[in-house]
C-alpha cells in the first residue's frame, strides 16, 4: 500500500519510456519501475502508451524466460509448495519477488484488455496493445497457447462497443492466420453463441446486439476461408501456429487415428522418458478437430438472430464456402428453412442452400420444388436481385429430375405471371417456358396439343368435348394450388401464349415467336441463356435499346387532307377515333 | 390348234413324268445325281429344294425322240402305206388266227347290209320329207299360185324367184360361195380402179377450161359494147337509198345515231384548267395575305373611299385581280355552278341558259349524264368539292403538306437539322430552367416591332417567321387562343416552305418554337387547355412536313423525361415525384395524335410506351393524384395499343392494383398496409346518398392539385374512373387468354360488390352494384372466348394429315418383285407382257435345244452315210485291189510267188 501511494504519476511519455529503458536495461534493479509503468497504462488520460507497452511487454517476456514469473494455474502453487520446503530465506525473498511479479504481470493484462475496448485510444493504440496480449498468449512457453487469456481478449473484441473496427480486422486477419488461434476462435465465438441462446431463451435480456453478430459473421467468414488454406499447409508440413509449436516440431497431433486407450498408453510412455517438456499436444493440431469446431461455431451462430445486412452476404456465400466448410452441413436445413419462409431473394437463396444439401449431401426435401414454385410471385419480377434469383431458377429447374407435370406447372405458373406483370416479366416468362418445354418433351402438350379429328358437325364438336376439360376452353389449371403437382398444369394448354403475341411491347411479340418453333427437337432448337435474357429483360434495356437505334425516317400521322381529321385538341370527348377518357370530365373547349 | 397342242403339251408332260419315273426305275448312276440348294437367296423363287439335272436332260432328249424325231422322219414323206389289215401290226397272232379273224370280220359285214341299201317300203315315214325353212316343201309347193310358177314371160320376176329358190341360184360369183382372189386379180383390179379415176379427172379438167373459155368470150363482148353500165350504181345514190331505208328504221336504231354524234362532241370537251401544283398555290396565299395586308393597313389609316373594296374582300374573302386569281375565281364559279347542278338534279334551265344559246337538245342530255352517278364522275366531284373548300378555308389552312422539295434541298438540310435540334433542345433546357414566365430580351426585330404595335384584335396579315422560340412568344404571347391560332397559320400560309430558299429550315425553326411553346404551356398551372388545343392542330399539320426533325425532338425529350424518372426512382426520398409531370402526360397524348398509333414500332411511340409502361408499374402511390395520373397514363397506354389488337398488361396491372385498394378502403385494411397509405388521404365517412356523386373526374382539377382529394365525391369519382378503365381495356382486348387475364380483375370487382350492402359502407352502393355488372361483363366476355377456343398447337410441328386417295401409292408390306402398280390394267398388260418375254425365251431356249438335237441326229444319219460310203468304197477298192492282185500275180490270188515260202 505504502508503495503505490508512493508512485509518481509519470505524466509525459518521455519520461515514461526512459523509465521503461531502465527497467529493461537493468530489470531486478529498476523494478520499482514497474508500478509506475503499468499505472501509466492504467490511467485514463489521453496519451500514447503503446511504446511503452511494448517495452513492458518485452520485459515481461524476459522474465518468462528467466522464469521469474508463476505460470498457470497448478503449476503456481505446486512450485510455491516445492519452494516453500525447499530453501531458506533467500529463496522466499525470490517467492516474493515472483508474485510480486506475476501480479503486475496480470494487472498489466488487465490494464491491455481495458485498452483494448478503450474508444478514447484509437485504433492503433489499440492494435498494439492487441499485439502484446498476443505476446502474453504465448510468452509463457514456447509451443504453449494461453487459450483463457485469448477467449477473454476474443470475447471483449466481438463483445465491446469501443473496439475499432481495425483492432478486429488485425486479430481476423492477422492472428486466425495461425492454427491455433482460429482453433480457439472457433471454440470462443461457439461459447458465446450458445450462452446467447441460452441467454436469448431464459429472460428478455436483449444482449445479443447487433455489432456483436455482425463481429462474429465477418469473423467466421474470414475464419472459413483461411480453413482450407491450413489444409494445403498441412500437407506441407508447415502448419503456422502462433506458439510456435508446428515450427519447431514439437508438436504431436492429438488425434492422428489413435484410440483413447492407446493415446493413454503412449502418454505414460512419454511421462516415464522424460519427454514431457519437449512435446506438445493440441487439439488444433488437428485438421478434423478444426473442422468440427468451426462447424459447431457456425450451427450456434446461425442458432441465433442474424442480422438482416448479414443475410444476404451470408447466403450467397453459403453454397460456395461454408457449405463445404461444415462437417455436417445437413445441421444448416433448420436455418435454411427458416430464412425460406421469408421469400423473395432470401429464400431463393436458401433454396439453393437447401438444393446443394439435396444433390451433394443427401437431405431429403420432397417439398423443394413445392417451395420453389411458391417463391415465385409477381413481387420478384420487379426486385432489385431478380437476376440471381431467376438464374438460380433456372439452375434448379434444369434437374432431370423434376416430374413432367410439376414442369407444367412451373410453365403455366410463368405464363401466368407473364400476361400479368411488365414487359420485361413477360420476356423472362416466355424463356422460361421455352426452356421447361424443351427438357421436358412430355410437357409439349400444353404448347402444342392439336385436334385429334376434324370437327364439322356439332356431334363431333360435342364428341371432341368429351375428350377433356380442355377442349371445351376451360383452363383446368389451379394457380392457387400452393402444390405444382396437383395443380393439373398439364392437362391444361398454353393460351397465355396468345397475350404475348399481342402484346403492346414489340419486342416481346417478336420474341414471343421462339415458342412458336419444334421445341422438342433438341437438335433443331437450343436452349435460351437465362442470363442473356435477363440482361437485357428490363425497362431501361429495353428504352435504351429503342432509343439506340438510328432513326432514318419518322413515319407521322396522316390525316386526309382537310383538317376535318386532324386533332385540334389535347383531350377530347366522344370521338370515337380519338382517346376518349371515361370517368373523366374532360374540359370543355372555351 | 393352240388347244391341240396344248393338250400334246399335257401328254408330253405326262410322258416326261413317266420317263422319269423309268429312268429312276433304270438307275442310271449319272441321273442319281441331284444339285442341292446350299442357302436361300432373297427374292428367288424356287420349286422344290432339289434338282436331278442329268436325269431332265436325258428325259429332254428322250422327249424330243419321240417327237421332233418322229416329225423330222416323216419329213418330205407325202405319204405312208399303212397296213391295216386285221391283225397284222399285232405280232402275238399266228397266221391262221389272223386268217380266221379276217374271216369272220367279212362275215360280219356281210349280214350288216351295205349301206346304200334302201330301206323296205314298210319303213316310210311321212315325217321324213324334204324341208325348206323348217316347213315341208310338199306344203309350200302346193300353196304356191299356179301362174306364178307356170308364168314365164317376166324374165325380172324369173330372176327373183330363182333367187328367192335357189339361194340366190348359185349364179353369181361371188355371191354363194366366195371365192377367194388371188392376188394377181387383186392387183388387176386396184390398176383398173385408179386408170379410170385418172381418165375422169382428165374429163373434168377439160370441162372446166372449156366452160372459163365461153364465160371470157362472153365478157369480152359485153365489154366491148358498154353493156355494164346498166348494173353499175352513179355516186350519191346509196344515201338517196338509206333515205328511202329510213322509213324502216326504229326508234333504237335513231337513239343509236343520236348518241354517236353526242360522242362527236364528248371527244371535243374542252380542256380544263391546270391544276396548280402546290407551291403556286402557297404563292397564290401569299399574294392574297399581302393583298389583305395591304387594305388593311390602309384602312387602319383611316381611307374610308375604299370602302367597297371592303365589303368585296370581306364577302368574298378575296377579290381576284391578278392572273391566277383570275383564272382561279373563274374555276370558282364553275365549281359553284356544279355543285349547284348536283344539288338540284337533272333539269337545270338556268344553268343553261348561262352557257351558249341555242344550245341543242343533245347538248342537254349531255349535262344530264354528266350529273349522272358514274365512279369517275363522283371522283371528279369530290376533287372540285375539295378545291373549293379548301379555297374558302384557305385563310385558316395554308398549303398542303409539301413533299415536292427538290432532292437536292432537301439533302442540304438534313445537315442543318441536326444543329436545330441541338439549337432548339438548348432552347428548351432554358425554357424549363425559367418556369415563372421571364420576360423575353427585348430584341428589336424589323418583322416584329410591327407587330408589337398591332392590337390584339387586329392581326397583321403577313407576319414574318420567327427565327427564334423568343420571337415566337412574343409573338404569340399576349393573343387569345382562337387569335394565335390564325396567327400562327398566317405565318406559316405567309412563309410557305415552298416558296422561299431554305423554307424547309425555316419551317423545322418555326415546328420547334410552336411545339416548346406546347410544352411550356403545358408545364404551368393551371394548364391553359384553350391555347394548347390551339396549338395541337398546327403540330399536328406540321408534322408530316418536318417528320424527321419531329422525331429527333420527340426523341431527345424522351430521354430526358425517362432518365428524370430513372434517377427519381433510384432516390428514396425523391421516389415519390417519379411520376411523369402533367407536361409530360399532355405530350404523351399529342406524340400519339401526331404519329401513327397503329404502327408495330415506331421510333417515337415504342419508347414512349415503354416509358409510360414502366412508370405505371414502377412509381409508387403515395398520393391520391398519382393515382389519377395513373388512370390517365393507362388510357393513354390503352388508346395507343387498342387500335392495332395489342394489349398492355401494365394498364390492366395498375386497374387491377387500384381495385384492390378499394377493397383495402372498403375492409379498413389501409390503416396498416403500407402500399395504401395514399388512401389516408381520401376523406372518409359513412356514405350518405346524394346526388351527384358518381361524377366524373375532373381532368383539370386533379392535372392542376386543385382538386380537393378530401372531398367526399372524389373517392366515388376515383372508383368509377377505374372501373371504366377495366371496361375500356377489356373492350379493346380480344385474345384466348381473356379469362387468365383478368380473373383477379373479376375477383376483385366481386369482392367489393360483396360490400354493396354491408353496414358502414364507404361507398357508393351503386358504384359497388355496378362493379358487379363489370365483373358479370368480363364473365360473360371470358366465358364466350373460353368456350370458342381451342388448346394451342404449334402449326411447324404438326403436319396436315395426307389426303386420302383412291389409289394408295404406297403398301404397308412391300414384297419385291409383286406389281403394285394401283392402275389394274396397266399391272395386268405388263404382267402379260412379262409373261411373253418368259414363254419367248423358253421357246428360243427350245428350239436351240431342239437344233442341237437335230444337229446330233444329222450328224448320225451323216455319219452312218459315210461309213456306209466308206465301207462301200472300201470294199470295192479292196475288189480292185484283189483284181489287181490277181492280175498281177497271175491268178494266183495275190499269193506272190516270190513271197511264197520256200
Amino acid at each position: 500500500m505504502k508503495a503505490r501511494k508512493a508512485i509518481e504519476r509519470v505524466q509525459s511519455e518521455e519520461e515514461a519510456l526512459a523509465l521503461g529503458e531502465e527497467l529493461v536495461n537493468s530489470p531486478k534493479e529498476k523494478a520499482n519501475n514497474l508500478p509506475i509503468l503499468i499505472a501509466y497504462i492504467q490511467q485514463s488520460e489521453q496519451c500514447i502508451k503503446s511504446e511503452v507497452s511494448k517495452l513492458l511487454t518485452e520485459y515481461f517476456m524476459q522474465r518468462y524466460q528467466e522464469n521469474e514469473i508463476l505460470v498457470a494455474g497448478g503449476e503456481r502453487t505446486a512450485g510455491l509448495g516445492q519452494q516453500d520446503g525447499n530453501d531458506g530465506q533467500q529463496k522466499n525473498d525470490m517467492d516474493v519477488y515472483r508474485a510480486w511479479l506475476t501480479k503486475m504481470k496480470d494487472s498489466f493484462v488487465d490494464a491491455l484488455v481495458v485498452m483494448l475496448s478503450d474508444k478514447a485510444a484509437g485504433a492503433l493504440e489499440q492494435v498494439s496493445a492487441l499485439a502484446c496480449l498476443m505476446e502474453f498468449v504465448r510468452g509463457e512457453r514456447l509451443g504453449m497457447f494461453d487459450h483463457v487469456l485469448y477467449l477473454r481478449i476474443l470475447q471483449v473484441l466481438l463483445k465491446e462497443d469501443g473496439v475499432e473496427s481495425e483492432t478486429l480486422g488485425a486479430i481476423i486477419g492477422k492472428y486466425c492466420g495461425y492454427a491455433d488461434a482460429h482453433y480457439f476462435t472457433c471454440k470462443g465465438i461457439a461459447s458465446m453463441c450458445t450462452r446467447y441462446i441460452g441467454a436469448s431463451t431464459n429472460d428478455d435480456e436483449n444482449d445479443v446486439s447487433a455489432d456483436f453478430l455482425r463481429n462474429v459473421y465477418d469473423a467466421l467468414i474470414h475464419i472459413t476461408d483461411a480453413l482450407d488454406m491450413f489444409a494445403q499447409q498441412e500437407e506441407d508440413g508447415s502448419l503456422p501456429s502462433w506458439c510456435g509449436a508446428s515450427e519447431v516440431g514439437i508438436l504431436v497431433a492429438t488425434n492422428d487415428g489413435t484410440t483413447k486407450r492407446q493415446r493413454k498408453r503412449l502418454r505414460n510412455q512419454q511421462n516415464g522418458s522424460e519427454q514431457r517438456e519437449t512435446t506438445v499436444s493440441g487439439k488444433w493440431s488437428s485438421r478434423k478437430l478444426r473442422q468440427k469446431a468451426l462447424s459447431t461455431a457456425w450451427i450456434e451462430f446461425l442458432k441465433l438472430e442474424v442480422p438482416f445486412d448479414c443475410y444476404r452476404s451470408l447466403l450467397s456465400r453459403l453454397h460456395n464456402t461454408i457449405i463445404p466448410a461444415l462437417i455436417n452441413p445437413l445441421l444448416l436445413s433448420d436455418f435454411l428453412t427458416h430464412v425460406l419462409d421469408r421469400g423473395g431473394l432470401d429464400g431463393m437463396l436458401a433454396l439453393n442452400g437447401i438444393f446443394i444439401l439435396v444433390t451433394q449431401y443427401g437431405l431429403e426435401y420432397p417439398k423443394f420444388y413445392e417451395r420453389l414454385y411458391g417463391l415465385l410471385t409477381p413481387e420478384v419480377f420487379l426486385s432489385k436481385h431478380r437476376v440471381r434469383f431467376f438464374q438460380l431458377a433456372d439452375i434448379f429447374l434444369a434437374s432431370p429430375m423434376v416430374p413432367a407435370y410439376t414442369a407444367a406447372a412451373f410453365a403455366k405458373k410463368f405464363a401466368r405471371l407473364g400476361i400479368r406483370g411488365s414487359s420485361p416479366a413477360a420476356i423472362i416468362a416466355i424463356a422460361f417456358i421455352h426452356n421447361i418445354i424443351r427438357r421436358h418433351p412430355s410437357c409439349i402438350q400444353i404448347l402444342h396439343r392439336p385436334q385429334p379429328f376434324a370437327v364439322t358437325t356439332a356431334e363431333e364438336a360435342s364428341k371432341l368435348k368429351q375428350k377433356g376439360e380442355v377442349w371445351a376452353g376451360k383452363d383446368v389449371y389451379d394457380e392457387d394450388e400452393p402444390n405444382p403437382a396437383e395443380s393439373r398444369a398439364l392437362e391444361s394448354s398454353l393460351w397465355e401464349i396468345s397475350v404475348f403475341r399481342h402484346h403492346a411491347d414489340p419486342s416481346v411479340s417478336q420474341y414471343s415467336s421462339v415458342l412458336n418453333k419444334d421445341i422438342t427437337n433438341k437438335l433443331k432448337s437450343s436452349e435460351i441463356d437465362i442470363a442473356e435474357v435477363l440482361a437485357s429483360a428490363s425497362y431501361t434495356s429495353m428504352f435504351d435499346r429503342e432509343m439506340k437505334k438510328k432513326i432514318k425516317s419518322v413515319p407521322t400521322a396522316i390525316y386526309s387532307g382537310t383538317r376535318t381529321g386532324a386533332p385540334t385538341r389535347v383531350f377530347s370527348s366522344g370521338n370515337v377515333e380519338t382517346l376518349t377518357l371515361p370517368g373523366f370530365i374532360v374540359p370543355s373547349s372555351t | 390348234m393352240g388347244r391341240s397342242k396344248s393338250k400334246a403339251k399335257l401328254a408330253a408332260k405326262s410322258r416326261l413324268k413317266r420317263d422319269i419315273e423309268k429312268s429312276a426305275a433304270a438307275k442310271n448312276a449319272f441321273e442319281q445325281i441331284r444339285t442341292r440348294k446350299k442357302f436361300n437367296v432373297l427374292g428367288k423363287k424356287t420349286k422344290g429344294d432339289t434338282k436331278r439335272t442329268t436325269q431332265l436332260r436325258s428325259a429332254a432328249v428322250e422327249k424330243r425322240k419321240d417327237t421332233l424325231l418322229v416329225e423330222y422322219k416323216q419329213l418330205r414323206k407325202n405319204n405312208a402305206f399303212v397296213d391295216r389289215r386285221f391283225g397284222e401290226d399285232d405280232a402275238s397272232l399266228t397266221q391262221e388266227e389272223k386268217a380266221l379273224m379276217r374271216f369272220q370280220k367279212q362275215r360280219l359285214k356281210e349280214l350288216s347290209g351295205s349301206k346304200f341299201t334302201l330301206a323296205e317300203e314298210d319303213d316310210y315315214d311321212v315325217g321324213e320329207g324334204l324341208t325348206h325353212m323348217g316347213q315341208s316343201l310338199d306344203e309350200t309347193l302346193s300353196r304356191m299360185p299356179e301362174s306364178r310358177i307356170l308364168d314365164d314371160d317376166d324374165e325380172d320376176d324369173g330372176t327373183d324367184l330363182l333367187e328367192q329358190y335357189n339361194f340366190g341360184g348359185g349364179k353369181e360369183e361371188g355371191g354363194g360361195s366366195p371365192r377367194h382372189k388371188t392376188k394377181k386379180e387383186i392387183m388387176e383390179e386396184v390398176i383398173a380402179k385408179s386408170k379410170m379415176f385418172k381418165a375422169m379427172k382428165a374429163k373434168q379438167r377439160e370441162e372446166d377450161l372449156d366452160e372459163t373459155d365461153a364465160l371470157d368470150v362472153a365478157w369480152k363482148e359485153l365489154a366491148q359494147e358498154n353493156l355494164t353500165s346498166e348494173m353499175m350504181r352513179p355516186k350519191g345514190s346509196r344515201a338517196e337509198e338509206r333515205e328511202k331505208g329510213k322509213k324502216l328504221i326504229s326508234e333504237e336504231d335513231k337513239k343509236f345515231d343520236s348518241l354517236t354524234r353526242e360522242l362527236v362532241f364528248e371527244a371535243k370537251a374542252q380542256a380544263g384548267e391546270r391544276t396548280l401544283t402546290k407551291e403556286e398555290l402557297a404563292d397564290l396565299e401569299r399574294q392574297r395575305l399581302e393583298e389583305l395586308e395591304k387594305q388593311r393597313v390602309h384602312r387602319e389609316k383611316g381611307g374610308d373611299d375604299l370602302e367597297d373594296d371592303f365589303e368585296g374582300i370581306s364577302g368574298l374573302g378575296a377579290a381576284p385581280t391578278g392572273g391566277y386569281a383570275a383564272r382561279r375565281a373563274r374555276m370558282k364559279e364553275k365549281m359553284r355552278q356544279q355543285e349547284e347542278e348536283e344539288e338540284e338534279g337533272t333539269s337545270d334551265d338556268e344553268d343553261d341558259n348561262e352557257y351558249e344559246d341555242g344550245v341543242s337538245a343533245v347538248e342537254k342530255r349531255r349535262q344530264e349524264q354528266a350529273s349522272g352517278n358514274h365512279p369517275l364522275q363522283e371522283q371528279f366531284r369530290d376533287v372540285a368539292l375539295e378545291l373549293l373548300k379548301r379555297h374558302k378555308m384557305e385563310d385558316t389552312k395554308g398549303i398542303l403538306k409539301s413533299g415536292s422539295k427538290s432532292v437536292s434541298e432537301s439533302e442540304d438540310e438534313s445537315g442543318e437539322s441536326e444543329n436545330s435540334e441541338e439549337d432548339s433542345s438548348e432552347e428548351d433546357e432554358e425554357e424549363d430552367n425559367q418556369s415563372d414566365e421571364k420576360h423575353p430580351s427585348p430584341k428589336q426585330d424589323d418583322g416584329n416591332s410591327e407587330h408589337d404595335q398591332e392590337d390584339t384584335l387586329n392581326l397583321t396579315f403577313t407576319p414574318a417567321l420567327p427565327e427564334s422560340y423568343d420571337d415566337f412568344k412574343r409573338l404569340v404571347d399576349a393573343l387569345e387562343p382562337e387569335q394565335m391560332q390564325e396567327m400562327i397559320s398566317r405565318v406559316r400560309a405567309y412563309n410557305a416552305a415552298a416558296l422561299s430558299e431554305g423554307g424547309r429550315k425555316k419551317m423545322q425553326v418555326l415546328y420547334g418554337c410552336i411545339l416548346q411553346h406546347f410544352v411550356s404551356l403545358a408545364g404551368q398551372t393551371p394548364i391553359p387547355f384553350g391555347t394548347l388545343d390551339a396549338l395541337v392542330s398546327h403540330i399536328a399539320e406540321m408534322t408530316p412536313l418536318v417528320p424527321y426533325y419531329s422525331g429527333v425532338l420527340a426523341r431527345s425529350r424522351l430521354e430526358r423525361e425517362y432518365e428524370a424518372m430513372k434517377r427519381s426512382l433510384k432516390d428514396p426520398v425523391e421516389r415519390v415525384n417519379a411520376w411523369p409531370s402533367n407536361r409530360m402526360i399532355l405530350l404523351s397524348k399529342l406524340f400519339m395524335d401526331i404519329y401513327p398509333v397503329t404502327d408495330k414500332r415506331h421510333q417515337v411511340l415504342t419508347p414512349l410506351c415503354t416509358f409510360l409502361s414502366s412508370a405505371l408499374l414502377l412509381c409508387p402511390i403515395v398520393e391520391p393524384v398519382h393515382a389519377v395520373k395513373g388512370l390517365l397514363v393507362s388510357h393513354l397506354l390503352v388508346h395507343a395499343h387498342a387500335r392495332s389488337g395489342r394489349f398492355s398488361p401494365e394498364a390492366l396491372c395498375f386497374a387491377t392494383g387500384l381495385l384492390q385498394c378499394f377493397k383495402g378502403y372498403i375492409t379498413l385494411e389501409f390503416e396498416e398496409s403500407e402500399n395504401l397509405q395514399w388512401m389516408k388521404a381520401l376523406h372518409r365517412s359513412q356514405f350518405k346518398a346524394r346526388k351527384g356523386y358518381n361524377v366524373g373526374l375532373n381532368l383539370e382539377d386533379c392535372l392542376h392539385g386543385s382538386q380537393d382529394f378530401t372531398s367526399e365525391s372524389f373517392c366515388n369519382s376515383l372508383l368509377n374512373a377505374t372501373l371504366e378503365l377495366t371496361r375500356t381495356i377489356s373492350s379493346s382486348v380480344y385474345v384466348e387468354a381473356f379469362e387468365e387475364l383478368f380473373s383477379p380483375a373479376v375477383l376483385l370487382l366481386e369482392e367489393l360488390s360483396a360490400h354493396a350492402s354491408s353496414k358502414p359502407c364507404y361507398l357508393d352502393p351503386e358504384l359497388l352494384t355496378a362493379a358487379q355488372r363489370l365483373a358479370d361483363e368480363l364473365r360473360d366476355k371470358s366465358d364466350e372466348i373460353s368456350s370458342k377456343r381451342k388448346p394451342v398447337y404449334i402449326s411447324s410441328i404438326s403436319k396436315a394429315p395426307a389426303v386420302k386417295q383412291y389409289n394408295p401409292r404406297f403398301e404397308e408390306s412391300y414384297a419385291k418383285g409383286k406389281d403394285y402398280d394401283p392402275d389394274r390394267e396397266r399391272a395386268e398388260e405388263r404382267r402379260l407382257k412379262r409373261q411373253i418375254r418368259k414363254e419367248e425365251r423358253g421357246a428360243i431356249r427350245e428350239l436351240r435345244k431342239d437344233a442341237v438335237f437335230m444337229a446330233g441326229v444329222r450328224d448320225e444319219e451323216k455319219r452312218r452315210l459315210q461309213t456306209r460310203l466308206d465301207n462301200s468304197a472300201k470294199r470295192a477298192i479292196s475288189f480292185l485291189q484283189q483284181q489287181e492282185s490277181d492280175f498281177k500275180s497271175g491268178g494266183q490270188g495275190g499269193m506272190w510267188k516270190k513271197k511264197k515260202k520256200k
